[in-house]
């Protein structure tokens, strides 16, 4: 009789955690720099942090080269982690073999385009926060000359610098922006000093494209304005920071998670708008006039409910041309692989 | 010699044993830190595997620093003898891999790859033999060129349009990947790498030219007096050392990468001269001491995943090492006496 109920206990042992550990997912993340950047990294890191206040067991490696991560991810799907969140570009292509070798864990992978039946990517689209803060700078700059600092030369960052030009000119049309490229995601060094010389070159104004706060702390060493990029870099220069263009992944990483949870997840390419709070403008600086806030969160509403779009014709190229005729509407295709500059931007793209 | 060991051997501990007062600094308790990942590197086949691909490129790195210390020469220019056997790879695989198979593909990249990493040393090898020139800066400053040559192949010539205006080449051609060793992920970089160790040893213990460096590694004007010709031995020997340094580019880009983008080395040619150090450069110590310095990084890669703690860790241990071990040659040098009464 014993023996009897002993051997059930033990199936029961053995069956029940099926059932315990499918219900709760178990989220891994993998970062292109350290979670200190203030920047990109932080940002996600603050959306695994949500999640960990939700009560999902969650872990990350910081700072894994593009050319160590398929080493790092199969580690991580060996693991049993349930849902991987892979997070930068050139992740993509590791992220998609070990997706194959392991066919029972999602990967999720940000800023890319490739999917595969247990992977799927997403991105947000920071375009129209760029616009918003382009707006800002537009406004706030007296040497109507504006400087972004370049990471990599690809679509999704020639977008970015776009969508800021054009949120310049339309509050300022005799502003430029002029592109300083560092080819890196995170290099403060570097940074710093392609913040100065754009700043040397007349730039009162500088925004990034890169992931650390370096360039916020030149401008308010040189008494001049910048704005952050994917996190709130006030602390790092609150004379200097106007305002950022922030991504709120913690609300997406919720969705996935939830998703996963119920088991309605399916391989699909996300690209979030500023409708749905992941994408965002971080608190503005005491030195914006109430006016100019104003106006930029009525064009906030607007964007969010559709009433305008950013990247609408008549648009012209750099050279002049026409580059998306009047009333035209590029779609999310044309958007992804956006490679030539609009009018106002100073520089060439490298090939 | 057994000396040497054991103080070696009890300087690692002393490392650990600070590390695990870091970790508990930081609120993980070592005794089930230390364990639990012992257990997932040693324990798990994945974990060897690991280990053996990181202790790849770190034998080969380690192995070319300490033939130069043979001499007393210090390479400092692995880094840039790395990125030239990874170049030179590179361009062989983009140029034949498509049409020559295996059989001819992979000797043209040992040698290739071989006669880069060679002569990228013979220039600062020339210098330091025929007119004195500190080979430490030479060595170092190469290393940028080193890179930025390679940064200028990916951003130009050899960038590959399909992916975006990255820095990467295209993949290569399947003759060129090293095989692997049966079904594991591991290459057969690592024989190689073990293999040329014990060649050196061999070269160094049992052949003329072996036993005229290791006269003028112990003293160069004693070597000159005998007749050695110590400018063609220092000159072959930075040599030497670059060529076997280079190997390790090519074991990482043909082994594992199949192409080149930046950032390929995770400085696996400055930590190479601590793997050199840490066996006191000595050519079969150095297999242990690659060995040591792979079970860091993979050991601190898990203590991150595991116990989430940020990479800073793994450069804390690698740090705690260098500084155990070579404060430990006070020990070395001098020798703790009882004082005799007069």
């Amino acid at each position: 009789m014993i023996k009897y109920l002993l051997t059930i206990l033990v199936a029961l042992m053995l069956w029940v955690p099926n059932f315990v550990s499918a219900a709760d997912p178990k989220v891994a993340f993998i970062y292109v720099g350290p979670v200190g950047d203030g920047g990109w990294t932080y940002a996600h890191d603050l959306g695994r942090r949500h999640l960990e206040k939700m009560g999902v067991e969650t872990t990350y490696v910081e700072s894994v080269p593009e050319t160590d991560s398929e080493r790092v991810l199969r580690n991580l799907a060996r693991r049993g982690y349930d849902i991987i969140f892979t997070t930068s570009f050139g992740y993509m292509d590791p992220t998609l073999n070990v997706a194959k070798q392991f066919p029972d864990t999602i990967f999720m992978h940000a800023s890319g385009f490739r999917t595969h039946d247990n992977m799927g990517n997403y991105f947000a689209r920071m375009y129209q926060a760029r616009y918003l803060v382009g707006m800002v700078a537009g406004m706030m700059t007296k040497s109507d000359k504006i400087g972004i600092i370049g990471s990599h030369p690809i679509p999704e960052i020639i977008r970015h610098i776009n969508a800021f030009t054009l949120g310049v000119r339309s509050v300022n049309p005799k502003a430029t922006t002029q592109v300083v490229w560092v080819n890196s995601w995170f290099d403060p060094a570097k940074e710093g000093a392609a913040a100065n010389s754009l700043m040397d070159n007349g730039a009162d104004i500088v925004t990034i494209t890169t992931d650390s706060a370096a360039a916020t702390q030149t401008a308010a060493k040189r008494g001049l304005y910048s704005i952050g990029n994917d996190s709130d870099m006030t602390l790092y220069g609150p004379e200097a920071h106007l305002t950022a263009n922030i991504f709120n992944w913690g609300i997406y990483y919720e969705h996935i998670y939830d998703q996963v949870k119920n088991g309605t997840w399916k391989p699909s390419s996300d690209w979030w708008g500023i409708e749905t709070g992941a994408v965002d403008l971080a608190p503005f600086g005491k030195m914006v006039p109430k006016n100019v806030q104003n106006m930029v969160m009525a064009k906030k509403a607007e964007i969010a409910s559709g009433e305008f779009v950013v990247f609408k014709g008549p648009i012209k190229g750099q050279d002049g041309s026409t580059a998306i005729a009047a009333g035209a509407v590029p779609s999310d295709q044309d958007l992804l692989s956006m490679m030539y500059y609009v009018e106002g931007v100073v520089g060439d793209i490298p090939q | 010699m057994s000396v040497q060991v054991a103080v070696t051997v009890g300087s690692i501990v002393l490392a650990l044993i600070l590390g695990s007062v870091l970790l508990a600094l930081v609120g993980v308790n070592p005794m089930e830190a230390y364990p639990s990942v012992g257990a997932l590197m040693f324990f798990d086949q994945w974990g060897w595997q690991d280990l053996f691909l990181k202790m790849t490129p770190l034998l080969l790195t380690g192995l070319g620093v300490a033939i130069a210390a043979q001499l007393n020469l210090w390479n400092i220019g692995a880094e840039g003898q790395l990125y030239l056997g990874a170049i030179a790879t590179t361009w062989l695989a983009l140029e034949f891999s498509e049409s020559l198979d295996a059989h001819f593909m992979l000797p043209i990249l040992l040698i290739g790859t071989f006669v880069a990493g060679g002569m990228w040393a013979a220039i600062p090898a020339g210098l330091r033999s025929w007119f004195g020139v500190n080979e430490i800066i030479t060595t170092l400053l190469l290393n940028y060129v080193a890179i930025s040559l390679a940064d200028y192949l990916l951003f130009g010539a050899w960038r590959d349009p399909s992916t975006l205006n990255f820095p990467m080449t295209r993949s290569f051609g399947e003759s060129s990947y090293l095989p692997m060793i049966g079904s594991t992920t591991v290459h057969w970089g690592l024989p190689l790498g073990i293999l040329l160790a014990v060649l050196t040893w061999i070269l160094l213990k049992s052949t003329t030219i072996g036993f005229q460096i290791r006269v003028a590694g112990d003293n160069l004007s004693a070597a000159d007096y005998s007749g050695f010709n110590t400018k063609n031995l220092l000159f072959i020997v930075l040599v030497l050392s670059g060529a076997v340094a280079a190997l390790a580019g090519m074991t990482e880009v043909a082994g594992i990468h199949h192409r080149l983008q930046q950032n390929f080395s995770i400085n696996y040619g400055y930590t190479g001269i601590i793997v050199s150090r840490l066996a006191r450069n000595h050519p079969i110590g150095v297999i242990g001491t690659a060995f040591l310095l792979a079970v860091i990084f993979v050991g601190g890669e898990l203590l991150q995943v595991e116990y989430q703690l940020p990479i800073a860790v793994v450069y804390l241990f690698e740090g705690l090492l260098l500084f155990t071990v070579i404060g430990s040659e006070l020990f070395l040098s001098y020798r703790l006496r009882r004082r005799v009464a007069v």
